[in-house]
């Protein structure tokens, strides 16, 4: 009986944690090992596994560019106070970020984990560890004139 | 005639039709470091290594944003070494210094150092002001784990890690703000001592306060019509916050002393005569 209650809230607690990582938009904060650099996991999910993976990546790049990776030194929107207004206003901009994966030359590093067939809602495909190199990313928003430069 | 009355009644500050044809001067930063009451500024800095570094980290993240600070020690050089040395309050040097740089946003940095038996930190404190109105733009606070050593300059470095883009982070926040709201500035109105007039002198046609006349105006004329009016006795008004656009119509700079310009003649349709005063972002108004 008492290993059957252990396994039980053990599954239990597992459950938990899975609905916490998808209500936090399946991008977690790991470190920051080099200046400038964010290190996160992100969950991706699709059929096949460079599916899933480009899920993750562009992810992750959104919740970045749009709310903010929490925990980060990067915890607020890249985009400023009003990331939505920002996107509509560059929409051809992010559209080609994201369909010609622009967004792939800020990535410094990515591993990911062994890919899961299962399709089941809230169990991810995927897991990837990527190095995000925000600050050359803040760089060529500014280049392009997405973000404004430091200062007025 | 209608053109004129709809020229001078309408105070036709539109930042967001504004055109960039004209580069926007940006504020000047300065990065300072903390001194207590007591204390020489030049001292700290010069006897606190970690301090120095503090400093130097955050000027760092400035340039890694392709921004140029004022060097603070170089215009601390500037003043008289003699007149610094002279000096009995710290704080009245560190507006001098303020003043002299013409800096319009200083962040003020402060190292303090934690010894324990399980090993020694650093926390690094972090202020951003605008250093006219004194509003504080951004704050910050890092602190390192515990390590054995005494050096309180790496354990600095440790602290800030990051924080530094997060501080920079948050003024640009305040920055977007000023472009969208407009940029603040501040207004003094005073009499002069041979003045037989006071802000409870009755004024124009209607036979309105002085004071209520000048709140009406300033309530016309800040930008989205945001303005706060600190305080208001017989003899001084004080308004510590009216937004003004950060450009003109033509795209150029809104100047602090082309809303003083403005103020004067409103005073001198009343019948009122006024010298004023613009020290960066701030107005003095004197009215004879």
């Amino acid at each position: 009986m008492k290993p059957l209650l252990t396994l039980l809230l053990f599954l239990m607690a597992g459950s938990f944690s899975l609905m916490g990582q998808v209500a936090g938009g399946n991008v977690k904060y790991l470190g920051s090992y080099s200046e400038g650099v964010i290190t996160v996991t992100a969950d991706g999910f699709g059929e096949k596994k460079p599916e899933a993976f480009e899920h993750a990546v562009s992810t992750t790049f959104r919740q970045l560019l749009t709310r903010g990776i929490a925990g980060s030194f990067q915890y607020k929107p890249m985009l400023g106070s009003k990331p939505n207004a920002v996107m509509a206003k560059h929409q051809a901009f992010f559209d080609s970020f994201f369909a010609e994966k622009t967004y792939t030359s800020f990535l410094i590093a990515q591993e990911a984990s062994r890919f899961s067939r299962k399709t089941k809602k809230r169990i991810p495909n995927l897991t990837v560890r990527l190095e995000v190199n925000v600050s050359s990313l803040r760089a060529y928003l500014e280049e392009q004139g997405v973000v404004r430069k430091f200062g007025f | 005639m209608v053109a004129l009355l709809s020229a001078t009644s309408s105070p036709a500050y539109s930042q967001a039709g504004a055109t960039s044809e004209h580069p926007t001067v940006q504020p000047t930063i300065m990065v300072i470091p903390f001194a207590k009451e007591e204390e020489q500024l030049r001292t700290v800095l010069e006897n606190d290594a970690a301090l120095r570094v503090a400093v130097t980290k955050v000027k760092e993240g400035f340039d890694d944003r392709g921004y140029s600070t004022i060097d603070f020690r170089a215009k601390l050089n500037q003043l008289n070494n003699d007149r610094v040395m002279e000096m009995e309050n710290a704080t009245s040097l560190k507006q001098e210094v303020i003043e002299l740089s013409g800096a319009d946003i200083y962040v003020e940095v402060e190292v303090q150092k934690t010894r324990t038996g399980t090993g020694n930190s650093a926390t690094v404190v972090m202020t951003a002001y605008d250093a006219f109105s004194s509003q504080s733009l951004a704050n910050k606070v890092a602190s390192s784990p515990k390590f054995y050593t005494d050096d309180y300059g790496k354990l600095t470095e440790r602290a800030l890690g990051n924080t530094v883009e997060e501080l920079l982070n948050t003024i640009q926040l305040k920055f977007d703000d000023i472009v969208e709201n407009g940029r603040t500035i501040t207004m003094s109105i005073t009499f002069d001592v041979a003045s037989d007039k006071d802000m409870d002198t009755e004024v124009g046609t209607g036979g309105d306060l002085l004071s209520d006349s000048i709140e009406d105006w300033i309530a016309d004329n800040a930008y989205e019509g945001y303005y706060h009016v600190q305080g208001v006795t017989a003899t001084k008004l004080l308004v510590d916050a009216i937004k003004v656009p950060l450009k003109d119509e033509n795209g150029r700079n809104f100047r602090a002393s082309r809303f003083a310009g403005q103020f004067r003649n409103h005073l001198k349709a009343l019948g009122l005569e006024a010298t004023r005063d613009v020290q960066g972002n701030r107005i003095f108004i004197t009215i004879q």
